[in-house]
Order: C-alpha cells, then sequence, then structure tokens
C-alpha cells in the first residue's frame, strides 16, 4: 500500500515528524513500512499491510493510525450530497438477488459528462500508488478508492440493456470480456452485475468491456456496494484475477463509508466532470449500519494484564482506545469497548486486548522467563538415528539436502517392469509450479545422483553424499510418508555400498542379514544385495543400475544404498545392556580350505557358523586366493576362527583344546560332505 | 712404557673411544689425540730410536700401519656424522601434513541441531507431525478459514481437490500436539515445508520451520518475549544482538507480533542488507488465538500461551552470511565444506 505522504498531509499533519521517523512509528504499530522513496508526487511510503488491517488500505485509514501515534487531530474531505440529488426521474430499476454476498448496493446517475483526461495532480498520485491513469471519470473512482477504501465502479449507462441492473449469482458457463482484455468463464459462484442480455461485471472484480465508460460516453451509473469478503476471495481464485477492488473488498470495507465514498466521487466529477446527478440513487441496503453494526466488547482489565503481563491502568486504556476511535466504559474492573465500523478484525475481547497491547507498544512490555511447570513428556531426547550419520560420515559422505520434489518424468523411468506398481503409488501434485517439480520422490537416490553429477561436472574430488529425510507414497486413499537415509559415491567399488550398508546397520546396532538375490529398481543385478532387519525388507545397496545412471547423465559409475529407518529397531539403539565378556582366553584357529571358485563365501561361512557351535564366537574371512598355485576352476580362502566359553565346562577349567579340534573336525567333514572342500595343504 | 707396550695400548684402544664420540667435534678430538702433531702415534714414532736398527724398519712400517687405519676409522666415524647431519638439514617442517576429518552436516541440519538444543535446553520437548496435511490441521484448525484472505499468505501445493496438502507450515504440529495431549504444552516442532513459489534468491518450494508452543495457566505475552529474546542470544552467541518486537497478523495469534534482531552487518544503522531499516526480521509469534484452542478442546479461560515459527534457512542465512536461498539445495562442494 502505497501512500503519498503530502496526501496524506491534508488529513492529518505530520510536520516536524521526518518520513524515516513516521516509518518507524507506523512499523512499530504494526503498519510495516517496507520502504520510504521519492516520487513525482513527492515522498512515498509503501506499508506492506497485513491481511487483518483492511481499514488501512487508504490514506484515510492511514490517516487515522497518524493522528492517534501523533496525538494529531484529523480532517476529513466535506461532503455535500445527500442534500442535493438530481430532479431527473431515474427510470431503472436494481434487484439485488443475493443479499447475504451484496448486502448493500448503491447506483448513482449522473448524466452529460464530459469525458477527458484528470488533472495532472490526481494523475500524479494515482501514478504514485501504481494505478495508471485512464480518463477523469475512471480516474476519479480510483483516486477515491485509494483516499478511502472503498472500491468504486462507473459503467456506461447507454450501454446497458434492459431497465434492470441485477445482482446475481453467474450462472455456470457464463463468460465476460473484462476490462483487462481477458474472456473469463464463470463457474457459478459468482457474484455478478448483469443486464437483460447477461453479466456486464464481476461484482467487486472489475467491470466488463461490453459497460466500460469510454472517449463517447455521456452518462454514467457509478457503484458503491459492499461484496462479502468470502464471496470475494472465492472469486479471486475461480476467475484467478486480483485488482485493487477485489483486494479490498476480500479484507472487509469500512460499512460505514459506502455512501460516503459515493458522495466523495459525486463531488469529484461534479467538480472535474462538470456534471450533475441526475436524480435519487437506487439503493438496496440490508445492514443499516448506522444502528446494527455498532459492536459492542466486554473486557475484563485483569485478563488483559494476564495475558500481556502487563499493569495497564484504566486511564490509560481509555486513552489508547480513544486515540483509534473507541468507545470505552468502566463498570469496575471491566471495560465495555464500541468499535468503529471499519474495524471488522476487532470483534474478540482478544483482538480489544491486542488494540491494547499495540498502543501501549510491544516494546514497553517486560521481557520474563516463564515460570516453568509445564511437562516435558513429548520431549525426544536425541535423535536416534544420529550414529547412522555420523557413521557416513566417518566413511567421507557429505551430507547434502535435496528437494522432496522431483520430476515425475525422469522418476517413472526407474520403475519399469516388475517395478510398475511403485509408480501408481507415487503421489503426485495436483498444481505444480513446474514439470520437474511435480511429484514427492518416492527415493532420495536420483536426487543424491544429482547431486554427485553436479558436483562431477564442477571437478570437486569428493563425489560421496547421504542425506536422511521422507519419501512418499500413497496407500490406498492414505498416504505414507517412510524414512530413508540414502548414499551414494563415484566408483565402481561394490564394497563401498556393502562396508556402508553395514556400518549403518552396525552403527545402529541391529540385527540383519543380507540377502543377494533379488532385483532392484535402482542396482544392478549381481552386484546388489539386500538387507533385512528382524526378516524385514529394510533397504539395498550395491552398483547403481546404468539405465539410471543415463538418466541423470553422469558418465562414470557409482554405488549407494539405502535404509528405511521406518524398519530400524530403536530398542536396540536405547535399551543397551552391558555384558560382561568371557572370563577366559580364546582359543585362535585358521583353517585355509580350497573350494570351488564359484562357491560363495556365505555358503561356506553358514557350514562354519552351524557347525562351530556356541563356542565359536567369529569366523571372519583372513584371506582369499585365487591363481595358478591352487589350481583352474579352484580358490583358497582362509578363515580365522575364535573360539571361546562364557562357563566353565565339566572336564576342564577352560574351553580345551581337544574340543575346539573336535569342532573343527565337525565343520571340516560337512564342508567337505556337502561342497567336496578340502583343506590347502601346508 | 717401551714403544711395544704403547703400541699395544693404542690399537686396542683407538676404535672405541672414536666410535664413542658423539659429535663431529669430538671426533676431532680424538683425531688430535692419536694422530695429531703431538699424538700418541707420534710420541711412539719418537721411542724409534729406542729400538735397534734391526727392528726399526718393521716397526716403522707397523706405526705408518696403525696411523693411516686409526685415520681410516676417523674419516669413517666423520663421514657417518656428515651423512646424519645432511639428512637432518634437509628435513621440511613445512609440508602439508595428510589429515583428513569427517565431512561436516549439511548447514540446515546444523541450524536445526542448535535450534533444538537451544529449545531443550529452555526445557522444550520436541514433537513431529506429517508433512502430507490435511486442509483441516494446516488452515481450519489455526483459524484459517476458507475463503479467506489469510489463505493468500499461503500458496498451497494440493495432493487432491482440497483436503489434503503439503503443510504450508510447522504450526499444524500444534494442533495435533493439543488434540492428543492435554495441557500443559511446551514443544518446538522442527520440520520440512512447502509453499507454491518459484525458485529465486529468497524462495524456495520447500523450507524448513520450527514451530514452537508454550501454554499454562500464567504464559504471558511478557514470556513470549522473554524467550524469544533468550533464544535469539543464544543463537547469535558472541554478537552483542538487539531484538525488537512489533505488532503483526497471524490469524493462529492474537496479539500476534514480528521479532526482528538488529542488522549484525550496520549494527542498526541502516545498510544494503537490512534495506535500510537497520533491523532484520527473524520470527513471528504469538498469544495462542482463543479459536484455536477451541478447535482443539482447550479450555481457554483457564490455558494461554504463546506459539511462534521461524525459517531454519533464514536463520542460517542471517548466521553465516548467506545471501541466496538456492545454495541450500545446490549442495555444491564448494558450499558444504565452508560449515
Ligand atoms: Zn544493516
Amino acid at each position: 500500500m502505497k501512500i503519498p505522504l503530502k496526501w496524506l498531509n491534508e488529513y492529518v499533519d505530520t510536520s516536524g515528524v521526518s518520513p524515516h521517523r513516521l516509518g518507524e512509528i507506523l512499523t512499530m504499530r504494526g503498519l510495516e513500512v517496507d520502504s520510504v522513496s521519492d516520487t513525482d508526487a513527492g515522498t512515498v511510503i509503501d506499508i506492506e499491510l497485513t491481511p487483518n488491517r483492511g481499514d488501512c488500505a487508504s490514506v484515510i485509514g492511514v490517516a487515522r493510525e497518524v493522528a492517534s501515534a501523533l496525538e494529531k487531530k484529523i480532517n476529513l474531505p466535506k461532503v455535500n450530497y445527500e442534500s442535493s440529488p438530481g430532479k431527473e426521474s431515474i427510470l431503472l430499476k436494481i434487484d439485488i438477488q443475493n443479499p447475504e454476498k451484496c448486502p448493500v448496493y448503491h447506483l448513482q446517475k449522473i448524466n452529460d459528462i464530459t469525458i477527458g483526461p484528470s488533472p495532472e495532480w490526481m494523475q500524479k498520485r494515482l501514478r504514485a500508488c501504481s494505478v495508471r491513469p485512464l480518463n477523469n471519470i475512471i480516474d476519479i473512482t480510483n483516486y477515491v478508492m485509494l483516499e478511502t477504501g472503498q472500491p468504486l465502479h462507473a459503467f456506461d449507462a447507454e450501454r446497458i440493456s434492459g431497465d434492470t441492473v441485477t445482482v446475481r449469482l453467474a450462472r455456470a458457463g457464463e463468460s465476460l470480456l473484462m476490462l483487462d482484455g481477458v474472456q473469463r468463464k464463470f463457474d457459478g459462484g459468482e457474484v455478478v452485475i448483469a443486464d437483460k442480455n447477461g453479466p456486464i461485471a464481476a461484482g467487486g472484480i472489475m467491470g466488463g468491456e461490453n459497460s466500460s465508460v469510454n472517449d463517447i460516453t455521456k452518462d454514467i451509473l457509478v457503484e458503491s456496494a459492499y461484496f462479502s469478503p468470502q464471496s470475494i476471495s472465492r472469486a479471486e481464485r475461480t476467475l484467478n484475477v486480483k485488482t485493487n477492488a477485489s483486494y479490498r473488498f476480500a479484507r472487509e470495507i469500512d460499512k460505514g463509508g459506502i455512501l460516503y465514498a459515493l458522495a466523495r466521487t459525486v463531488e469529484l466529477i461534479k467538480q472535474l466532470g462538470k456534471a450533475e446527478p441526475a436524480g435519487e440513487k437506487l439503493s438496496f441496503d440490508t445492514l443499516n449500519v448506522s444502528q446494527k453494526t455498532q459492536k459492542k466488547i466486554k473486557v475484563d482489565l485483569k485478563q488483559l494484564n494476564s495475558l500481556l503481563g502487563t499493569s495497564v491502568n484504566k486511564d490509560n486504556i481509555k486513552k489508547y482506545l480513544r486515540s483509534i476511535n473507541f468507545g470505552v466504559e468502566f463498570t469496575g474492573s471491566s471495560f465495555e469497548v464500541t468499535v468503529p465500523s471499519y474495524r471488522n478484525d476487532v470483534h474478540r475481547p482478544v483482538d480489544v486486548i491486542e488494540e491494547v497491547a499495540r498502543i501501549h507498544g510491544y516494546d514497553r512490555i517486560d521481557a520474563k522467563l516463564p515460570n516453568l511447570k509445564t511437562g516435558t513428556k513429548y520431549f525426544e531426547p536425541r535423535d536416534p538415528f544420529a550414529e547412522a550419520e555420523n557413521a557416513l560420515r566417518a566413511r567421507g559422505y557429505w551430507e547434502s539436502l535435496t528437494h522432496t520434489l522431483t520430476d515425475s518424468d525422469k522418476i517413472t523411468g526407474i520403475y519399469t517392469n516388475e517395478f510398475k506398481e511403485i509408480k501408481e503409488k507415487l503421489v503426485r501434485l495436483k498444481n505444480p509450479i513446474s514439470v520437474d517439480m511435480d511429484i514427492l520422490r518416492p527415493s532420495i537416490l536420483p536426487g543424491l545422483l544429482k547431486v554427485a553429477g553436479y558436483n562431477a561436472n564442477r571437478k570437486s574430488r569428493s563425489l560421496k553424499f547421504f542425506e536422511k529425510g521422507p519419501v512418499f507414497f500413497k496407500k490406498g486413499n492414505d498416504f505414507l510418508e517412510n524414512s530413508h537415509i540414502a548414499y551414494t559415491a563415484a566408483g565402481s567399488e561394490y564394497f563401498e555400498a556393502k562396508n556402508s550398508m553395514e556400518a549403518l546397520t552396525e552403527s545402529l546396532k541391529q540385527d540383519y542379514s543380507f540377502n543377494y538375490s533379488g532385483s532392484s529398481a535402482y542396482f544392478k543385478k549381481g552386484r546388489s544385495g539386500v538387507l533385512s532387519i528382524d526378516g524385514k525388507f529394510s533397504g539395498e545397496f550395491g552398483l547403481v543400475k546404468e539405465s539410471l545412471l543415463k538418466s541423470y547423465n553422469l558418465n562414470q559409475a557409482y554405488t549407494g544404498g539405502y535404509l528405511i529407518l521406518d524398519e530400524v529397531n530403536k530398542d536396540r539403539i536405547s535399551n543397551k545392556r552391558f555384558k560382561k565378556w568371557s572370563a577366559y582366553p580364546a582359543i585362535y584357529r585358521d583353517i585355509s580350505l580350497i573350494c570351488p571358485a564359484e562357491l560363495t563365501h556365505k555358503s561356506i561361512y553358514d557350514i562354519i557358523k552351524v557347525n562351530g557351535g556356541g563356542e565359536l564366537k567369529k569366523a571372519e574371512v583372513a584371506d582369499s586366493y585365487i591363481g595358478e598355485k591352487i589350481g583352474a576352476g579352484k580358490k583358497s580362502i582362509t578363515y580365522a576362527l575364535e573360539f571361546n566359553s562364557e562357563e566353565k565346562t565339566l572336564s576342564s577349567e577352560t574351553l580345551s583344546s581337544e574340543k575346539v579340534d573336535f569342532l573343527i573336525e565337525d565343520i571340516l567333514n560337512e564342508l567337505e560332505n556337502k561342497f567336496g572342500i578340502t583343506l590347502r595343504p601346508e | 712404557m717401551t714403544l711395544q707396550d704403547e703400541y699395544k695400548k693404542i690399537s686396542g684402544l683407538y676404535r672405541e673411544t672414536v666410535n664413542e664420540a658423539d659429535s663431529l667435534k669430538e671426533v676431532e678430538k680424538e683425531r688430535v689425540k692419536y694422530i695429531g702433531r703431538s699424538g700418541a702415534v707420534n710420541e711412539i714414532f719418537k721411542k724409534l730410536g729406542t729400538l735397534s736398527p734391526q727392528e726399526r724398519p718393521a716397526w716403522g712400517k707397523k706405526l705408518n700401519i696403525l696411523k693411516s687405519d686409526i685415520t681410516k676409522c676417523i674419516e669413517e666415524k666423520k663421514s657417518q656424522f656428515n651423512k646424519k647431519d645432511k639428512a637432518e638439514d634437509i628435513f621440511d617442517p613445512t609440508l602439508p601434513g595428510n589429515f583428513s576429518t569427517l565431512p561436516s552436516v549439511h548447514p540446515v541440519t546444523r541450524i536445526l541441531r542448535e535450534i533444538k538444543h537451544i529449545f531443550s535446553s529452555l526445557g522444550f520437548g520436541i514433537a513431529y507431525g506429517p508433512e502430507i496435511e490435511t486442509a483441516y490441521h494446516n488452515f481450519t484448525a489455526l483459524n484459517i478459514p476458507k475463503d479467506h484472505a489469510a489463505r493468500d499468505m499461503h500458496d498451497t501445493f494440493y495432493l487432491d481437490k482440497e483436503k489434503n496438502l503439503l503443510r504450508t507450515h510447522t504450526s499444524p504440529v500444534q494442533v495435533r500436539v493439543m488434540e492428543n495431549n492435554d495441557p500443559p504444552y511446551n514443544i518446538i516442532a522442527p520440520g520440512k515445508c512447502y509453499r507454491r513459489d518459484t525458485i529465486d534468491a529468497s524462495h524456495s518450494p520447500v523450507f524448513h520451520q520450527v514451530e514452537g508452543l508454550m501454554v499454562g495457566e500464567d504464559i504471558s505475552f511478557s514470556d513470549l518475549k522473554g524467550v524469544l529474546a533468550e533464544f535469539a542470544e543464544l543463537f547469535f552467541e558472541g554478537t552483542s544482538v538487539k531484538t525488537r518486537f512489533r505488532p503483526s497478523y497471524f490469524p493462529f495469534t492474537e496479539p500476534s507480533a514480528e521479532m526482528d534482531i538488529s542488522c549484525r552487518i550496520c549494527g542498526g544503522k541502516g545498510c544494503s542488507s537490512c534495506s535500510q531499516k537497520g533491523w532484520l526480521e527473524v520470527l513471528g509469534a504469538g498469544m495462542v488465538d482463543p479459536e484455536v484452542f477451541k478447535h482443539c478442546d482447550v479450555d481457554s479461560n483457564r490455558w494461554q500461551g504463546f506459539a511462534f515459527g521461524m525459517g531454519v534457512e533464514r536463520l542460517a542465512m542471517l548466521k553465516y552470511g548467506i545471501n541466496d536461498m538456492r545454495f541450500f539445495y545446490l549442495n555444491d562442494m564448494r558450499f558444504l565444506e565452508q560449515f
């Protein structure tokens, strides 16, 4: 909202107060001044109005605040209208069909106007307020709107068909070519002004071409009305348009100022258009503002001071509220407030309390720390997954943060064939801003690949990234938000992906296993694994598929993985119990095996584990070798075994060497029976 | 002592004493001692005259050999020191170390952790809510009715006609906490939010907020000021930051306030960073509106308190002097490495 200071000064004297100081004063009263600038209409302050202060969408509205702040009198332009109606009898009728959406409607006919440019001073002021001057009539209606906050509209009286101006709801399918040259279709709920042939204006929003004032207009109808904020907000949406008029109606106009604005307009047209009102105005008014809308609100002084933490007294309350034209009557420790018609935002005791706080000054309310009796039962003592993030950082991964909104075209390309059902579960936006941000991500991985590619193109040496955050799916009529941690690294080293996944699960103390036979939407078959926690699918890792690399324009290999944090058993993280280690020394044995080259570690390990009994604590691969010395089609693999027992055995103090020999014998027998594995000769 | 005795003594001794020398200086002393002009060997030479003429040539030869052996021994010892000294001379302590350190966390995560930490220390708990919200929780329960100008402040992404949307702020978590628990309340709620803003230096369709709620029987606007000023002081540690509260409007608080901090660049005089105002907007706050309490079935005659919301990226920008919101989501290593 732009306010030229010279204009403001016509209503309230701000001399002696610099524009910057005035800006500060208004800002501290809740009318935030964004900038102070110089124009050819003098200094202009730009106020960023909050939606509740529709009353300040006018020079007079701001003048009222300034008068209160500076403790000055306000002088409004005098109008003398009711006493001098025109003589002509008006043949036109008005018909208001939806009074709940348009409870007040006035139309004044004015004949024999002379269309021409408005005076220079008016044009300057309009331009300073970002309104384009057009002709004297339109300029006057805009000028009075900026001055009083009441939007007005002028129709060309001769271009109206029939004898009735109707205010009704639009019919679905009706449309109107509006003053901005855009043809808009009504969905049926908007208020329109119509003549015999159909709509001539979208009520409270914009007039139609078919009834507009132009160079040859002679007689006009000036409209001053009240359109309900809800119906205007709705129409702004359905017609996809916002205007200076709709802005004010949506914030609610001063019900007590509708006629004043009409009078002021007629007054200015008389002066500048050299024309006279033709007959009495046509009026429809179900509000009868003067009596019914005088709101009275009862406020308790104790409650006021308790909410604000202040000790404001009766005299101050009276002084504060009267300065903004509120009536105040005290009865004991409570008071009754009468609210002026333009303050549509004040209707409850708490609204009055805010007014008192505002004028008292927020800066004069003491700051203190509360007496804490409030509970902290929702307190989450720490981030349970912080260790997982640290595990990846320790492996050289950088945390990144990518948009959760992403590109459906690229994403759907990932879920082909057997992964088709994921496509149906994608969460799509109904009103995206752009095609590359039209769905919620089902995976963090593509975003991370993009980050890696971006940095690779900039020759960064670190190409390892991770992110923790939500992914989204549809679930029937509902939605699912899962929490993932995902990572990716440049390179083709499968074990980078696997080691990182193990680092994650180990850092979270999970009971997990891997499976290598499944297929993945993201990772290459045979170079990937599936993670299970407590037997449930909990993530994947491996070499990123070439198709995925290609779709993100990556020209080198990447590995990666993701862990579904919702599947993590949090008890294992938080409920750790100390366990005493064995008091007895462990027995270590190495076994070197010769086996078929294609036999996997997992198949061997499973047999070692089962046959090693409870005494086998660890079986680690110490060495693996394929080469001439072993022979074609074979490999050598060495396991370092650790045996121990927490309890004394019957026969001896500790686990005996003989017992370990027996266990190893069992392991070797079973390996030989199952896979023909032999001990490697010394 | 006879020549023979001295010969025996010196030839048995020199290796030991030369090798014991632990500096070039001492080796030189040894040299003077044994083969210097008046060193031990020359002393023995002088005694050649005491021998018979037949014996003299053989002993002369013997002594010359001894002298050359000692010389060799000393030279060797010297070269040892020389070698060592050379190696020490070319050592370069200014070469860079080969350290590795943990990659840092993203600045948004870092700021979020700081905020959580500060409010935890002030006794606040942490609550979370869904990012896909209902229009009821995001708007209606927060006193933002349908077809109200206040909804314009939030350009919203919808997932269907009008029921489900991406939350435009973290305030719906307030509602969920109040719906599911009895007062008093004392929580913050961090998380992602979404607005239909085109990406530019100060807008991002995805951003982070931290919501706060403190409700008790006597929590007042004065407490709001105290808690939030304390937060600002702890957050912008080490800088003398001033705070100011001014009236504002949010449908879910009444009275509503905006908290500004004094511009850290100009100290309040006005500069281009603060568009000449001397103050920078940090967060919105206010006393919980009775309408919100009503929606959550909390008795506003007994309970009162305040709520606040702050933008995490904005705080990070203020704290680190970042001037473009896009950097947070670009994840350029040259950006990430700085935190
Ligand atoms: Zn500044």
